[in-house]
């Protein structure tokens, strides 16, 4: 009995320490049941499809970070207003006229802006490392078919990029290598 | 009253209208005085001489970049820059036919930028490249080559169409003058005196398509063949901004088309030329690395000026008396408008003297 005790206690001990470890780490693990903890762990399409807060075939052309919604062609004071300081700012005299276009570099994404009737304007949104996601959960570093299985088939599509068409919006998955190597929503006539 | 008397009459009422709103149009056409004076750019050509061996054509970059009288100063080489705000490149060939009806340059520059845009774009910089023309076929095919959807060729011919609803807007340099500009720039450049460092600027983000238009290829075409057919020798250049982002994609096309038609490219965005010119980013740029303050001018206007005389043995034309004393002017009022902004800068902080009221 005592040996049965310990030895219980043996793989208590060692199942506690696997899952203590397992949490936090990156896991490209293709079991569709492998948990969430805050970040998407895998690129695995079935669970991808699985977990995202979208409807698998459908695009969500605003992206939200951090509770923000940031949409083409919205105003971008108040969408830098709510997401806080950037990490920089550039700014783009247009030329001979009065109007800005501004670039906002926050960790992870960039949004660049446009002079219109009095307001500054988003024009792109481009995710430029894997530490965002789109609300699909489709980041920088998955697949061209993680980016399917919840987007759905693309409007257009290349060996360099997918692309979904919304109305005067796009959402640009750009491939090298059949992965993600950026992602831009940006404005599209 | 009698037939005659009845048709001179309506002569008289006709001419006097036609007069009438001939005044009218020219009080309400803008002056570009004061805040955009960019927009004379164009007819401030028809002001030169004529006596250019060296014409460079195309947008910001150029009429911003490259200090004529810094060429003339140093190298003897005299020269104009047929620029204008985000001039597309149709009108850039346009306005190099135009130029060329009056003068016949040794060399011509074309900034490649313009390759971008195969569409047009906006009126208002429609407005500042085109309607300081003379009017000439020239002309004619700029306005349609360029106009929006919701342009007409008529309000070019009668600006007052275009203008009309300025009445409201009329400031005192409307009438100040109403019976002509001011030259503000310097054998087409435009002196700036400012500096804002050059930090943060933004890599681009990727594209869909790096291909140029089919358009953007054929106006090209036509100015190399129009360069050829005048024995003018035509040389591509990237001026040396940061910012719009030149892409690799897009500078390999260029580097292939110049290679095809044996032309010569000088991209200054090269670190290996950048060098050469010296150019320095934190100092010699007024607006973060989009174009270059007159120190940033002057540097590379030495290269261009050393690369012409020894590339195509532009001949130093110092000491030619009408040319010495054409450019004494030209130079006269560069020193002073340098002058004054670096006064400005010290006293407010800005080029401009603050707006009165």
């Amino acid at each position: 009995m005592k040996c049965n005790h310990k030895v219980a206690a043996v793989l208590t001990a060692l199942t506690l320490t696997a899952a203590l470890t397992a949490c936090g780490e990156s896991v490209t693990s293709t079991d569709s049941k492998a948990p969430m903890t805050g970040t998407i762990e895998t690129s695995d399409p079935a669970y991808m499809a699985e977990q995202s807060s979208v409807k698998p075939g459908t695009v969500s052309y605003a992206w939200k970070i951090n509770g923000t919604e940031i949409a083409i062609n919205a105003d971008a004071d108040a969408i830098v207003k709510a997401l806080g300081e950037p990490k920089s700012t550039f700014d783009a005299p247009s030329c001979a006229f009065e109007g800005t276009s501004y670039t906002y570099t926050y960790d992870g994404f960039t949004i660049e802006t446009y002079p219109q009737d009095n307001l500054n304007k988003v024009y792109a949104v481009t995710l430029t490392d894997a530490t965002v996601q789109t609300n699909e959960g489709v980041k920088v570093g998955d697949t061209l078919e993680a980016v399917t299985a919840v987007c759905g088939e693309p409007s257009q599509q290349t060996a360099a990029y997918a692309s979904y068409n919304g109305e005067g919006v796009a959402l640009q998955f750009f491939l090298e290598g059949g992965k993600v190597t950026s992602i831009v929503y940006t404005y599209k006539m | 009253m009698t037939t005659k008397r009845i048709v001179l009459s309506g002569a008289a009422m006709l001419i006097s209208a036609i007069v009438l709103a001939a005044a009218a149009q020219r009080l309400l056409q803008p002056k570009y005085m004061s805040d955009v004076v960019e927009g004379n750019l164009i007819a401030d050509y028809y002001e030169s001489n004529y006596t250019h061996d060296v014409l460079f054509v195309g947008d910001c970059e150029v009429y911003e970049n490259v200090s004529p009288v810094r060429l003339w100063e140093q190298y003897g080489i005299p020269s104009y820059i047929r620029g204008s705000a985000q001039q597309l490149i149709w009108q850039s060939y346009y306005l190099l036919e135009d130029a060329l009806r009056y003068e016949t340059p040794k060399v011509v520059f074309f900034n490649v930028l313009s390759m971008k845009y195969d569409t047009p774009q906006n009126e208002a910089y429609n407005r500042m490249s085109l309607e300081g023309m003379k009017w000439s076929p020239s002309k004619v095919h700029a306005i349609q080559a360029s106009m929006t959807e919701e342009e007409n060729f008529a309000s070019y011919v009668f600006p007052i169409l275009r203008y009309h609803s300025r009445w409201s807007e009329l400031t005192a340099d409307d009438f100040r003058y109403y019976f002509g500009v001011e030259p503000n720039f310097f054998s087409g450049y435009y002196l700036r005196a400012d500096v804002k460092s050059a930090e943060n600027v933004p890599t681009g983000r990727p594209l869909e398509d790096y291909g140029f238009g089919d358009v953007c290829w054929e106006y090209l075409d036509k100015m190399r063949m129009l360069c050829e057919e005048k024995g003018v020798k035509l040389v591509l250049m990237k001026a040396p901004s940061l910012y719009p982002y030149w892409y690799d994609e897009w500078n390999e096309q260029i580097v292939a088309y110049a290679e095809q038609h044996g032309l010569v490219y000088i991209n200054f965005l090269e670190e290996k030329l950048l060098a050469q010119t010296g150019i320095d980013f934190a100092t010699d740029t007024y607006d973060a690395g989009l174009h270059l303050n007159v120190y940033g001018a002057e540097k590379l206007s030495d290269w261009l000026g050393a690369y012409m005389q020894e590339q195509y043995a532009l001949s130093d034309r110092r000491g030619d008396a009408a040319l010495d004393a054409y450019w004494a002017e030209i130079a006269e009022r560069y020193d002073a408008e340098l002058a004054r902004q670096l006064q400005n800068l010290e006293q407010y902080g800005s080029i401009h003297e603050p707006e009165t009221t």
